[in-house]
């Protein structure tokens, strides 16, 4: 029988083995991530009924994203995801690096369902959205759902042009997260 | 990319307590709140590798907790962000004078300071539900026999409860000698003490600088 697990500890550092990385524990799921001063600032936007808000890159912010609010990272992931879970948002400037973290979870049986969609970004239209019914610690049913929505997202321009507007958006892509077997995309929007 | 869909009206104007460490908001944390599905704890620390300074405890950055080898103990460092998972009996000395045994995770972020000022110290525990409790528990110092565990339903009590368990759980432990002998090697254990500082009587003042 393998021995409990009592604590995880992640560094939040530049040559830390965990950053970029995501850890899960009994109630959370945590990613980290540190990067240099001068890198592309990953913002925080939440979709709201009037429009989308920008989370400020302030030096110190921690933002909790309530379950059920469909948020996007942009560097980091090329959709807008609304999970039942909330999503604490750490983001820290010091010196020469921006740390950051994600704290998913806190109440396990409130993560019921996760999804994923996206938006004109001309005119705010819903452009599609997939839902995963992943039940209480079911989060690698995202995962794997992640993977199919932005192939098919990708896989034809009539998915990515707006039915109001016409607008073109740009191709969906991958949480950007350490292993990922996958090239950076063109735009990383 | 968002520009045209972009909301422009002042963050504050929609969202007053967008960041929870911001100058206004975080004094409602300084004990412990519940937002959504969690519990939060907020404070303005000196934090470096050596210490979290606390201006009313001292250091508080030494951890205990208690596995299946029996204690095994640390120190928060600046920019770790540490989990203790959920089940796991642990505490923090001179902090509060219990063993913590809660159904949820606990996790902590120390953060350091822009130049010279305070840094803070985040906790983000998740919150109880249903049956989910928080227990207060003491061992025996010396042989680790569990002595008294004072049991909270805190998924339906909510943090009231949590308070409210935690003195009388400390009451009653400090009110029976009895509680305090170890049954197996008979050592008289320390007082425990409260969370709060201004709850300690004078013998329990006493506990917290020991243990």
């Amino acid at each position: 029988m393998d021995a409990p697990i009592l604590r995880y500890l992640l560094p939040i550092g530049p040559d830390s083995p965990t950053v970029g990385r995501w850890t899960r524990t009994h109630d959370y799921d945590v990613w980290t991530d540190c990067r240099a001063a001068d890198a592309p600032p990953l913002t925080l936007w939440e979709a709201r009924e009037n429009g989308v808000l920008r989370i400020p890159d302030d030096e110190t912010v921690m933002h909790v994203v309530k379950g059920g609010t469909p948020h996007h990272v942009a560097q980091l992931f090329g959709y807008w995801r609304a999970c039942d879970s909330d999503l604490v948002w750490f983001r820290i400037a010091r010196a020469d690096f921006v740390r950051y973290a994600i704290v998913l979870g806190g109440t396990p049986e409130a993560y019921v369902n996760d999804a994923i969609l996206w938006i004109c970004p001309s005119c705010a239209t819903s452009l599609g959205r997939r839902d995963f019914a992943t039940g209480p610690h079911g989060i690698e049913k995202f995962w794997r759902g992640e993977a199919e929505s932005v192939t098919a997202f990708n896989s034809d321009r009539a998915h990515r042009t707006c039915p109001s507007c016409g607008h073109e958006h740009p191709p969906a892509y991958r949480f950007r997260r350490a292993g990922l077997d996958e090239a950076a995309p063109a735009v990383a929007w | 990319m968002f520009a045209q869909i972009e909301i422009k009206d002042p963050i504050e104007k929609i969202a007053e307590d967008w960041d929870l460490l911001a100058d206004a908001i975080m004094p409602h944390f300084s004990t412990f709140r519940a937002v959504g599905h969690n519990i939060f704890g907020l404070r303005r620390r000196l934090i470096s590798a050596m210490a979290i300074d606390d201006p009313k405890k001292g250091n508080i950055s030494h951890y205990v907790e208690l596995g299946p080898r029996g204690i095994e103990e640390g120190e928060h460092q600046p920019w770790t962000l540490r989990v203790t998972t959920a089940g796991t009996p642990h505490r923090v000395l001179h902090n509060f004078g219990y063993w913590h045994i809660n159904d949820k995770d606990e996790l902590y972020l120390p953060i350091g300071a822009a130049e010279r000022k305070a840094g803070y110290f985040c906790i983000v525990q998740g919150r109880p539900t249903g049956k989910e409790t928080d227990s207060f528990a003491w061992y025996c110092e010396k042989c680790l026999t569990l002595l008294f565990d004072f049991v909270v339903e805190t998924g339906q009590t909510g943090l009231a409860g949590f308070w409210k368990g935690e003195q009388e759980a400390v009451r009653r432990y400090n009110g029976d000698a009895m509680l305090r002998t170890c049954p197996e090697c008979a050592h008289i254990n320390p007082r425990g003490y409260c969370w709060n500082k201004a709850k300690d009587t004078p013998e329990e003042a006493e506990a917290r600088l020991y243990w």
